[in-house]
């Protein structure tokens, strides 16, 4: 058999960490670069919504959202402990060498929006792989209608991204709306679930022409479909980005295939019409 | 009893109903022959690192009297030796004439001393899956089935055995416990703990359940209001002890099943004096604390 | 495709031509009772070597995608972390693979080598092997109870995806086909000889023989099974019963020569080094899809059977790879204690068909 050469793809190259942030209880984010500025460059040509798969040295391999938009500078992660890999990535201080591979997955089709209004609903830490959009379509400000985010947290101390939030919130070319299970802190915002934010006197969401990202934990992925069904969104108009247990991210593992999918090279972007098709749990 | 040899048996996990770990602190000296550091292990004097299945020729009985042979398919690393030939070497520095040159030298001298293993020599056994005893030089192809002819007086005659008298009313003890192994949870798992995959499983068990668990069908937890994971109180006669729920249609309505490795429910439950073959009814109570 | 024809004597001189290249063959040996394995061919278990013989349950893939395969080693030192990727590409041989296990090793290539992320590993150790298919003539020694290798369309004789094919012709002569260059070459050999039109003529009275050998089966139903995974036809009812019977014990993912799934794992060889090494998984166990943090899709039983079943069966895995991840070999039905291999799960999909079926005619 004669075949052309094949790059390795489950070799990961060494990254180094730059520094931590502290975003909420549990969450930090990691700034990093590759050793090789060559990687970093090819690396930098991510889409939103893409993921890479990042190794812990002793520990194991796990995937990672990549919160960054390809216009920032910086690339980094942000990560909430859960398991063993993540809570070795908390561990590491800045100098630190670990190990990426990637990106991987379709992403969001950005350029497939042009000329329409996005509308982002995020809970708690799903607003990860959504920043990424968001910074996006604001660096491209001009290629899009009205811009709307909803964020829901359980408290106010939950809340992450809080530089980005800020300037959203008074940024003339974004809604931005904030909400709390339960209030705490002085917290004047609205209190309910994100849903509830759809209903507020003086918000009024784009529906025509407009896509819908959903991105959040299972129960509250539910409601907010069933809030943005009754506001009138078409299945098709609604995307979100599905977690897995995942190995090699390149489709040959197995373990996230659900439906006629492997989510880390079908998705793990897909339409809520793709999404039940699927045939699993969320 | 003053000392005590086990060769590969490790009671301190596998004898369920006792307390061994306690009855081995007793004995002067405990010698274990074991693969691998078990919980008997802990106990003993001195311990003996003996080969591992595959690495030594060797026969065994399973209890369908099936005699098997072994072959050896890889070198042990250095350091390890059959068991056999261990014994053999304590008893020869004890003076004793044991020349065994293999295991086979010593199953020939089994099958003098042990009639109904007369024929179980290593070139019969290695010609078939295995023989059942008796296996005898007039029937060196063993015996399927024991009294088969229907001769002789020494039948196994089955009778009625009575229904033990509950000491409870099942009105107020409506489910029966049993106590098993769990999937992904033998012994001390130290096979379970060479595989990545079964490790993997044994640890998610943990990680769901990380204080253990007793598992309680469907219907019966959707009728007491339990919901999986949900601590739940199992009250018997004898005592009562606290558990996290798993909650699955793989046991039968009626019966709690508890893992042999969650050893505190069945401590506190079985309370001093019970052997653990008896019917244990239990109620079960959701745990509100 | 050229074919010779050799006597049956000189059939394991294709092992020593093999060996003499400098290749590891592995070939499969009889054991006590029903047991057959493949081995590594050596000077003293070559003439032990079994042309007919039940197939070994532990699949012949496993010398292209080994069981438990090392893909790198990571050390760290002076806080810096080097990795280094451990490639194995022997050349190997497997003599006397049957023609399921060929259809498997394709099922492989395909899903390793065909998408767009190639496997570089796979890919390595598939380019240096050679295989020699032997058709299943012998209905007593090659053809088990369950083989349906026949509605799976992939025997008892390969037609394509070997480097050598040989049939047992009787009366002391085999025909060896080629199938690729590599294959074509052998034949300068002087025990092999030109064969005539009578032999051809036997090869296909032979098969024709031997396909009427298999067990009537179930499995006669397997492409209409096909169609009905396919559709999503099947009630969960039925996967319901099926999962039932489930022990999850993964034994039909570790004998299946097509199943493909691994885990990986980083395990401590040094005080400074690990090695990250790949190990067949399986997708009966939980912990398949279980996430850290606890969340599990797929948590019931059943929904693991029917993953396993829609990814083996669906039209639209069968187009995305080009080929199919069930090869009819019978193993899984074999080894699995609740008796849901293929063929009864197919049999169950069919029952469930009949019970359903709206067509009958109503007596008026």
């Amino acid at each position: 058999m004669n075949l052309s050469p094949v790059e390795n793809v489950y070799l990961p190259r060494i990254a180094v960490l730059d520094r931590v942030v502290d975003e909420i209880a549990e969450v930090k984010t990691f700034y990093w670069r590759f050793e090789d500025p060559a990687e970093q460059a090819a690396f930098k040509q991510f889409r939103p919504g893409q993921f890479a798969q990042v190794s812990l040295f002793g520990v194991g391999e796990f995937p990672a959202s990549l919160p960054p938009s390809p216009t920032e500078k910086e690339t980094f992660f942000t990560v909430r402990t859960v398991g063993s890999c993540t809570a070795a990535l908390h561990q590491l201080k800045p100098g630190d060498k670990f190990a990426v591979r990637g990106p991987y997955g379709n992403g969001f089709p950005m350029e497939e929006y042009y000329g329409k209004n996005l509308v982002f609903v995020a809970g708690g830490i799903g607003l990860i792989p959504l920043r990424s959009c968001i910074i996006y379509a604001l660096a491209h400000r001009e290629k899009y209608k009205r811009i709307q985010i909803f964020l829901g947290a359980k408290t106010p101390r939950d809340l992450m991204y809080r530089d980005n939030l800020r300037e959203w919130e008074k940024s003339a070319g974004v809604e931005c709306h904030l909400t709390v299970d339960r209030a705490a802190d002085g917290w004047t915002g609205n209190v309910g679930v994100v849903g509830s934010l759809f209903k507020k006197t003086g918000v009024q969401v784009a529906v025509d022409n407009t896509v819908a990202f959903v991105c959040g934990p299972p129960i509250m992925f539910r409601f907010v479909i069933k809030d943005l069904k009754a506001l009138g969104f078409q299945d098709k108009n609604i995307v979100s980005t599905l977690e897995r247990y995942m190995k090699c991210g390149v489709g040959k593992c197995g373990h996230c295939c659900i439906g006629v999918a492997y989510v880390c090279v079908d998705g793990p972007v897909f339409t809520y019409e793709q999404i039940q098709k699927l045939g699993e749990d969320i | 009893m003053k000392a005590l040899w086990l060769c590969r048996y490790d009671p301190v996990n596998t004898a369920f109903f006792g307390d061994a770990a306690n009855s081995l602190k007793q004995f002067d000296l405990v010698v274990v022959q074991h693969l691998f550091m078990t919980g008997t292990a802990q106990f003993a004097h001195v311990v003996l690192p003996s080969s591992a299945f595959g690495e030594e020729e060797v026969s065994f009985t399973s209890s369908d009297r099936r005699i098997q042979l072994a072959r050896q398919a890889i070198e042990s690393p250095p350091g390890p030796i059959p068991a056999w030939e261990q014994i053999a070497r304590v008893g020869r520095a004890m003076g004793a004439d044991w020349s065994y040159k293999t295991a086979a030298d010593v199953m020939d001298e089994l099958g003098e001393v042990v009639p109904f293993y007369s024929g179980a020599s290593h070139d019969n056994l290695a010609r078939e899956y295995g023989r059942q005893w008796p296996c005898t030089k007039d029937r060196p192809l063993g015996t399927q089935f024991l009294f088969a002819d229907g001769s002789g007086g020494r039948r196994f005659k089955f009778v009625p055995v009575p229904k033990p008298a509950l000491e409870v009313s099942p009105k107020d003890f409506p489910f029966t416990l049993v106590f098993g192994h769990s999937l992904y949870y033998w012994n001390q798992n130290i096979l379970i703990q060479h595989s990545e995959t079964l490790k993997r499983e044994y640890r998610i068990l943990l990680l769901d359940y990380p204080d253990g668990f007793v598992e309680i069908n469907t219907a019966d937890a959707k009728a007491l209001g339990i919901r999986d994971g949900e601590k739940i109180r199992l009250r018997a006669a004898s005592g009562s002890a606290v558990a996290a729920a798993r909650v699955t249609p793989e046991v039968r309505g009626g019966t709690i099943f508890v893992p042999f490795f969650v050893r505190e429910v069945q401590k506190q439950i079985l309370g001093r004096a019970h052997s653990g073959h008896q019917i244990m009814p239990v109620r079960v109570e959701k745990e509100t604390t | 495709m050229k074919a010779r024809i050799l006597d049956s004597a000189d059939v394991l001189k294709i092992v020593d031509l093999l060996r003499q290249q400098d290749c590891e063959v592995f070939a499969p040996f009889g054991g006590r009772g029903r047991d057959t394995c493949y081995d590594k061919v050596t000077d003293q278990n070559r003439d032990q070597i079994q042309i007919h013989l039940p197939n070994p349950y532990y699949p012949p893939k496993r010398f292209i995608f080994p069981h438990i395969e090392r893909l790198m080693k990571i050390q760290r030192s002076d806080g810096g972390i080097q990795i280094e990727p451990t490639y194995r590409e022997p050349k190997r041989a497997i003599f006397g693979i049957r023609s399921c296990d060929v259809a498997g090793i394709w099922h492989l290539d395909r899903f390793f080598m065909g998408r767009d992320y190639r496997d570089i590993y796979y890919e390595k150790r598939r380019k240096n092997m050679f295989l020699v298919n032997v058709a299943c003539t012998d209905p007593a020694r090659d053809i088990g109870e369950e083989c349906f290798c026949v509605c799976a369309d992939t025997g008892p004789a390969a037609r394509e995806h070997f480097d050598l094919q040989l049939m047992d012709l009787g009366g002391g002569e085999f025909m060896a086909v080629a199938g690729t260059p590599a294959g074509e070459a052998l034949f300068s050999a002087p025990f092999f000889r030109k064969g005539t039109e009578a032999h051809v003529a036997k090869r296909r009275a032979i098969l024709g023989e031997v396909r009427k050998s298999f067990k009537p089966s179930t499995t006669s139903w397997f492409s209409a099974a096909i169609r009905h995974v396919s559709a999503g036809k099947i009630q969960e009812k039925t996967w319901e019963d099926i999962g039932r019977r489930c022990l999850e014990c993964g034994g039909c993912t570790y004998v299946c020569p097509a199943c493909t799934c691994f885990t990986v794992s980083d395990r401590q060889v040094g005080p400074d080094e690990v090695e990250r090494v790949r190990i067949w998984d399986a997708c009966a166990l939980g912990g398949f899809t279980r996430m850290a943090g606890g969340h599990n899709p797929r948590r019931a039983v059943h929904d693991r059977r029917n993953r396993r079943f829609f990814r083996k069966l669906s039209h639209y895995f069968i187009q995305r790879e080009l080929s199919m991840a069930c090869v009819g070999c019978g193993r899984c039905a074999a080894v699995c204690h609740g008796d849901i291999g293929m063929p009864s799960v197919v049999e169950m999909i069919r029952r469930e068909t009949a019970e359903v079926d709206k067509h009958e005619p109503v007596a008026r």
